[in-house]
């Protein structure tokens, strides 16, 4: 595997843990292995002895970046954990980085282009509306779902058009819901092996469900199992991009992939949030 | 692992079984400390721990004592975790032990805020704890290197010092009252109060005990006000041995500065690039006080407290401890710092010799030290080894023998903050007589009848 990943994960095995106490997933679950300097000698050892049985363990990772924040090294753990997730779940390149915090100008921000809400952006964007696209633990999810099963490659083109149909349809429960219930249809070819992420609030497929339909063999990481990673993820999130919030508030339209975080969103900015659902 | 296997059945049956772990994956953050020998092994591949079975997590006190009531009807040894920052393999877990992961139990807040006491639990991580005091204007003061990382039941369990403990102690000075989980006196409470004469000190029996005698679950920890005024200096001298000597004056003379460091040449160089031997200090107060005490200060040195500049890059890089280690690692060496005290009638003397005999040994690349903890009576002195880690067999407790033996030959003790752990349990023998070895071994069988506490070789 990949040797500058490793070189992330020794220094991390190197350190005593000068980030630990930032780390939200850690704090919440106080389970041991989510601290990132334990994370450095998980990925030192997935790598270097192909412990893949102790994979699963990256999945405590929300790639937030506070532990980044904390580093004196500014050790970027959070991107070589992506990328080991990328290695061993077989994730394609074409998904979508998570969320990168990118200056824009006052007009424009955007945060992230996850693809749910992309078509939302790209409208807005074309009106000069500046976008603050809030990700989630959830979205990214999603995207790692879509990765793994493989996406069809005209799923773009396709995706527009349902867009364009979901905007159409108010009883639509959530963009997401509807989003998973498309891509959970029966490909021309089945895939040899699906990953399930399923969890959240979105009411995503459940596992024997989306067994039954691919009808092939299945590894679930039941992430609901922990539901506090989800609620870390979204505090993180919430509050590292307040202050950035708060700076740019002014022309800044505000959206947010799903009710959650717009709540807490809401609540922390005293701010109305949409969501896709409520965009029309 | 039949006797584990019941104990497990009996800790799911009473505290439900999402406070137990058992996954590989999740107890691989148990299977060492930050004691460097085994980072550096782990570093370069040769690390094979005896890789801990179960790790429990009690969320309250209550739950602590029924694990170890558990763990003594069903024999097996409880190895406590807090921050996981000890450098001494103290927290290593033991055959066929199971871990107690003290983190959950994350509660403080005031105690008596008119009587600035904080109350924390075991698990509180010490700089959310400074954090949120300072928000309100108050500080423990406590800073020791493990500050970001540690946790407070780990700090009072290793007897922790910090970095400003020549104005504001080690945290014996700062523990008021404490709570003990036992298995034989359920919840020991030791209630916070200023001071106590009623018959002998069960704080100080439990501070420093190393998870011998019980867990520490809560602290009562005195606060204090964030001082007004904080003044950085250095002084620059030809020599250690001169350095050391104004230090001593400093301290003797009465009001020290809160923050003080002696480093020798070689650390002059290496840690802040600088030739001869430096001192750098903070003195911290009311203004007005700062300004007569600096005053006092220059006039027992005769001459004037240096510029700031080397003090705040060392403030500003303190924990930062990354880069040099990563460095030493990827050249193929280890280090290692163990930490002695010494009167100062004989400090300069055990380190001239311990530096000589240290740098005789082949394998050792290089020796260091600084002296950064000060009393009345003598200092701290902290020495850094630097050796080849494919020398690690023959080099490694050769250089421990060294120190260990050289500071008590020389009136000194074998440890000053960094405790015991399991590595220096062999030099106890120096640092008390047979009778006094007896006493301690002793008072751990009358508190540990069972042997439940971790590590059976002081019994």
């Amino acid at each position: 595997m990949d040797q500058d990943l490793l070189k992330v994960f020794e220094t991390c095995l190197l350190c005593p843990g000068i980030c630990n106490n930032k780390c939200p997933v850690y704090r919440k679950t106080h389970l041991r292995t989510a601290a990132p300097n334990v994370l450095g000698r998980l990925g030192t050892r997935i790598i270097r002895e192909n412990r893949i049985d102790l994979a699963q363990g990256l999945r405590l990772c929300v790639e937030c970046g506070l532990c980044l924040d904390a580093c004196p090294v500014k050790n970027p753990l959070p991107s070589a954990i992506q990328g080991l997730k990328r290695i061993i779940y077989k994730v394609p390149e074409s998904v979508p980085e998570p969320i990168t915090l990118l200056e824009g100008d006052e007009k424009i921000l955007i945060v992230s282009s996850t693809m749910p809400a992309q078509w939302i952006i790209d409208e807005l964007r074309e009106q000069g509306v500046g976008v603050l696209y809030l990700d989630s633990y959830e979205a990214r999810e999603q995207r790692a779902l879509y990765g793994a099963v493989g996406l069809p490659k005209d799923f773009k083109e396709k995706y527009k058009i349902y867009c364009e149909d979901y905007r159409l349809c108010p009883e639509a429960p959530s963009g997401l819901k509807l989003l998973l219930d498309y891509d959970i249809r029966p490909p021309k070819k089945p895939p040899a092996y699906t990953l399930l992420l399923p969890c959240g609030e979105n009411g995503q497929a459940s596992y024997e469900e989306a067994v039954n339909v691919y009808g092939t063999p299945s590894t679930t990481m039941d992430t609901c199992g922990i539901p506090d990673l989800y609620l870390a993820g979204y505090e993180v999130y919430t509050r590292r991009l307040l202050k950035k919030i708060k700076e740019r508030r002014k022309g800044l339209f505000y959206l947010s992939p799903d009710s959650f975080t717009a709540k807490v969103l809401g609540s922390l900015l005293d701010a109305p949030i949409v969501s896709p659902l409520s965009y029309r | 692992m039949t006797l584990l296997r019941d104990f497990l059945e009996d800790v799911k049956a009473l505290l439900g079984e999402d406070k137990i772990v058992t996954d590989p994956w999740l107890l691989i953050g148990y299977e060492r400390d930050y004691w460097p020998l085994a980072v550096a092994m782990e570093y370069t591949g040769k690390w094979d721990p005896e890789p801990p079975k179960v790790a429990v997590l009690p969320t309250n006190e209550e739950e602590v004592v029924q694990i170890l009531e558990l763990a003594r009807r069903h024999g097996i040894p409880v190895v406590p975790y807090a921050g996981g920052t000890g450098v001494l393999g103290g927290a290593l877990p033991l055959r066929d032990s199971v871990i107690l992961d003290v983190s959950p139990l994350d509660d403080y807040g005031w105690h008596d805020k008119d009587s600035m006491i904080v109350y924390a639990e075991a698990g509180v991580p010490l700089i959310d704890l400074e954090e949120w005091l300072n928000s309100q204007g108050y500080t423990l003061r406590h800073f020791p290197q493990s500050y970001p990382t540690a946790l407070i039941g780990g700090l009072i369990a290793t007897k922790s010092i910090g970095q400003y403990s020549t104005g504001y102690g080690g945290i014996e000075d700062i523990v008021l009252g404490l709570h003990v989980a036992t298995y034989n006196y359920g919840l020991v409470r030791i209630p916070p109060v200023p001071r106590r004469s009623v018959l002998w000190s069960l704080k100080h029996l439990y501070i420093g005990s190393e998870g011998h005698l019980g867990i520490i679950t809560r602290a009562y920890l005195q606060a204090r006000k964030i001082p007004e005024c904080s003044v950085p200096f250095s002084l620059r001298y030809n020599s250690f041995k001169e350095a050391l000597h104004s230090a001593m004056k400093l301290v003797q003379q009465g009001t020290p500065p809160e923050l003080l460091r002696v480093y020798d040449e070689l650390e002059s160089q290496s840690m802040l690039g600088e030739s001869g031997s430096l001192i750098i200090g903070v003195i911290e107060g009311p203004c007005n006080e700062v300004d007569a005490r600096i005053s006092v200060m220059e006039n027992t040195l005769g001459r004037g407290l240096g510029d700031s500049e080397p003090a705040l890059r060392w403030l500003e890089e303190r924990f930062n401890v990354i880069p040099k280690i990563r460095d030493l690692a990827e050249m193929g060496l280890a280090f290692d710092t163990i930490e002695v005290a010494l009167p100062w009638s004989t400090a300069y003397t055990a380190y001239k010799e311990t530096i000589e005999k240290l740098m005789e040994q082949e394998g050792i690349i290089y020796a260091s030290a600084h002296a950064s903890h000060f009393y009345l009576s003598g200092a701290a002195i902290y020495y850094t080894i630097v050796f080849e880690l494919g020398k690690l067999a023959s080099v490694y407790n050769k250089a421990w023998d060294i120190i260990e033996e050289t500071s008590s030959r020389h009136r000194g003790t074998i440890s000053h903050h960094h405790g015991i752990g399991v590595h220096r349990l062999k030099w106890l023998r120096l640092e008390y007589d047979d009778n006094t070895l007896r006493l301690l071994k002793d008072l751990k069988k009358l508190l540990d009848p069972d042997g439940v506490y971790r590590d059976e070789s002081i019994k």
